[in-house]
């Protein structure tokens, strides 16, 4: 990269930056009460909420991680995405019209209604921030290594820096933000991808040379990498997950109705999948045209830096940009109504106005931020490797009370108490012990299996929830919504 | 790491590879991507500061892939200093000029923007010529510069009023094993642009009371 190309590229960050400043102030005074924070004062449509869903989870996992699988393992891990989608179609039948039955600002907020239960809060509440605060990390990692290599800055500034960034605008915005950030990402990755996608075949030599070439090096890099037990594993990880994650429990609270919602999820869809064919196509060209990368998780920058035109590249580096910044602006959210909203407003002080809640929220905000960058520092493992251990943790302690608490009147607040625990504590024995197949279950598998026989031996011996909140759920009244 | 890549007038290109690593007793293990209309020939690996035309590097054959190696190495410890010179005829005149590298990662410093690998192109040689991929930039008349953080495996070259061959086009035409990558990349494709009209249709289709 030119030094021309390097002040242009800090250029664009920075008018990026600017452009979410300027949606921050216009939308602060609409985000002065909670349900304008968190929910985007519920007026999302199907496109821009499918937008929305997209830039939840297209995050730098996939930019920069996802690119980072294919450059080091081949073609294999592509078949995550459809397999992946078939979660959201469990979160579009199961999940995404139902939860919207309850006037509801985040995923505990669910809990709490559903299971009558402060604990079974408290329990959500912190589960989520241990395992987001992981998910946060690997974006700071992916933007720590960016700016790191082009920006020419030592690795713990780039993070200190990205982490700013995030945190800035997501205490400036809350969920509006992210919103339209959500669509501003959405219309970068597409496009960029839509130019660098055919430049890059067209210059490696085409799908085919680049088979040649990859099935010389290892025959696994155009075939089977990953077997399909591993991709059903992390598939179901992922794509469970996403049916009950609470960002995009929190996104879909922001959509005007249930049918937006739903088809919310369609174009959603379409967004990923045009990512999901650009990511790899960076990751299976850059093994050819630059082999031996010091990281995976380097090919995106190089090839931004390096391989693409400067305009493309350029529109490519800071799609990787917003989709970490954007992302960490979600999860960062998701930790901060955790935080304000379910732990401090509804279980410290539950006197506490609209204002005092606001503002907690920007302090969780930033304090929050403090966790994921000291994890960053240390680089755990390759950044998508981060998310996907993130996500077997989620779908172990979350899935099954949110999909069983809307769908089988049975459950109670004792099944769901121990389903939670009982899932987190098997996958993360599993994952000490057991990894990767012990009895035959990867440890997600396990923490599922764990949680849905707990929540459903418990339930059934213990006291069902009330008539009202049977009633709120699964009335006439609800089906009618 | 210096690469400096000389381009003639009669269509070759010479090439030298400068390594200095840090000392270890790892087998020097060297690959080359070859590229349609662009031959590599004589590659000799000399120690820095030694004379003569050094060792030439034994050589096999996978895919379009070169492997290079000593074949003396079991005997010698290689070098950190040391040199990699080749020569490519180029058969068109919008070609591929192929990069030796080292089968192992080049160590990255932090915070080094460059990188570690430097790479010139002398195309004085042929006015009007450009290097069009991965990004170089020019300086002065005809040369064109860069630095990586690993070695790419080509340097695309335009040259006007190169001469193309019937050799070349042989080599377009070859076509040799993908592993089944260009089926499995279209039936993915075809399987993501399949779902989203589905799933929208069905969407519509399913509505709900009052939504």
């Amino acid at each position: 990269m030119t030094g021309t190309v390097f002040v242009a590229f800090y250029m664009m960050v920075g008018a990026y930056l600017l452009l979410v400043c300027g949606i921050g102030l216009y939308n602060y005074r609409r985000a002065s009460t909670e349900e304008g924070f968190f929910a985007a004062g519920r007026s999302l449509g199907p496109i821009v909420g499918g937008a929305t869903l997209m830039a939840n989870q297209v995050s730098a996992g996939a930019t920069i991680g996802i690119v980072g699988f294919h450059y080091f393992s081949g073609f294999s891990y592509a078949w995550t995405w459809p397999l992946v989608w078939i979660g959201w179609v469990v979160a579009a039948l199961f999940v995404a019209p139902r939860i919207r039955r309850i006037a509801g600002l985040t995923l505990p907020d669910y809990i709490a209604a559903r299971f009558e239960s402060k604990l079974a809060r408290g329990v959500s509440a912190v589960f989520v921030l241990v395992v987001y605060a992981m998910m946060l990390s690997a974006q700071y990692q992916a933007g720590g290594l960016l700016f790191g290599l082009v920006g020419g800055i030592s690795y713990t500034t780039a993070v200190l820096l990205v982490a700013g960034i995030t945190t800035l605008y997501t205490v400036l915005g809350g969920m509006y933000s992210n919103a339209y950030v959500g669509v501003l990402k959405a219309a970068l990755l597409i496009g960029s991808y839509a130019l660098a996608v055919p430049y890059l075949i067209s210059h490696v030599g085409g799908i085919h040379a680049i088979g040649e070439a990859l099935v010389a090096l290892d025959p696994r890099l155009t075939a089977n990498w990953f077997g399909w037990r591993q991709l059903l594993a992390i598939s179901m990880a992922i794509g469970l997950g996403l049916a009950a994650a609470p960002y995009e429990i929190s996104a879909f609270y922001s959509m005007q109705s249930r049918r937006a919602a739903r088809l919310a999820i369609g174009w959603s869809f379409l967004f990923q999948g045009c990512v999901g064919v650009g990511v790899l196509i960076f990751g299976l060209s850059m093994r050819v045209a630059m082999p031996q990368l010091p990281s995976p998780d380097l090919a995106t920058p190089a090839l931004g830096m390096s391989v693409l035109p400067p305009a493309i590249g350029l529109l490519v580096l800071l799609a990787a940009v917003v989709t970490f910044t954007r992302t960490g602006g979600a999860i960062l959210l998701t930790v901060a109504s955790a935080v304000s909203h379910d732990l401090y407003a509804e279980l410290m002080r539950p006197a506490a106005s609209e204002r005092e809640k606001v503002r907690a929220s920007r302090i969780a905000v930033v304090t929050f931020s403090v966790i994921p960058v000291a994890l960053a520092f240390r680089q755990l493992d390759l950044v998508n490797f981060i998310v996907i251990w993130a996500a077997k943790l989620m779908v172990s302690f979350l899935f099954v009370p949110v999909l069983v608490g809307l769908n089988w009147r049975r459950a109670t607040r004792a099944g769901a108490i121990s389903s939670m625990l009982g899932g987190m504590t098997a996958c993360l024995v599993w994952s000490r012990y057991g990894s990767p197949y012990l009895v035959g279950l990867d440890p997600a598998e396990a923490g599922v299996l764990v949680s849905a026989l707990l929540m459903v031996t418990v339930s059934l011996v213990t006291r069902p929830a009330s008539e009202a909140t049977i009633e709120k759920f699964f009335g006439a009244a609800a089906r009618a919504q | 790491m210096r690469i400096t890549v000389t381009v003639s007038a009669d269509g070759a290109a010479s090439v030298l590879e400068g390594y200095q690593l840090h000392p270890d007793s790892t087998r020097r293990v060297f690959r080359m991507l070859t590229r349609p209309c662009a031959l590599p020939g004589d590659i000799h690996l000399k120690a820095n500061g030694t004379d003569g035309a050094g060792v030439v590097l034994d050589r096999t054959e996978r895919g379009p892939w070169i492997t290079l190696q000593r074949a003396d190495s079991m005997e010698h410890r290689d070098s950190p200093g040391f040199e990699v010179r080749y020569g490519v005829s180029l058969a068109s005149a919008s070609v591929d000029i192929p990069l030796v590298h080292l089968t192992s990662p080049v160590a990255r410093t932090a915070g080094d923007r460059a990188g570690a690998v430097s790479v010139a192109v002398d195309l004085r040689a042929v006015p009007g010529a450009s290097v069009t991929f991965p990004v170089f930039e020019r300086h002065g008349s005809g040369v064109w510069r860069a630095r990586f953080v690993a070695i790419p495996s080509f340097v695309h070259v335009e040259l006007p009023g190169g001469r193309a061959s019937a050799a070349c086009d042989d080599i377009r035409a070859a076509s040799r094993d993908d592993g089944g990558l260009t089926w499995r990349f279209w039936l993915f494709a075809g399987i993501m642009a399949l779902w989203v009209p589905l799933y929208l249709t069905w969407a519509r289709r399913s509505g709900e009371p009052g939504v």
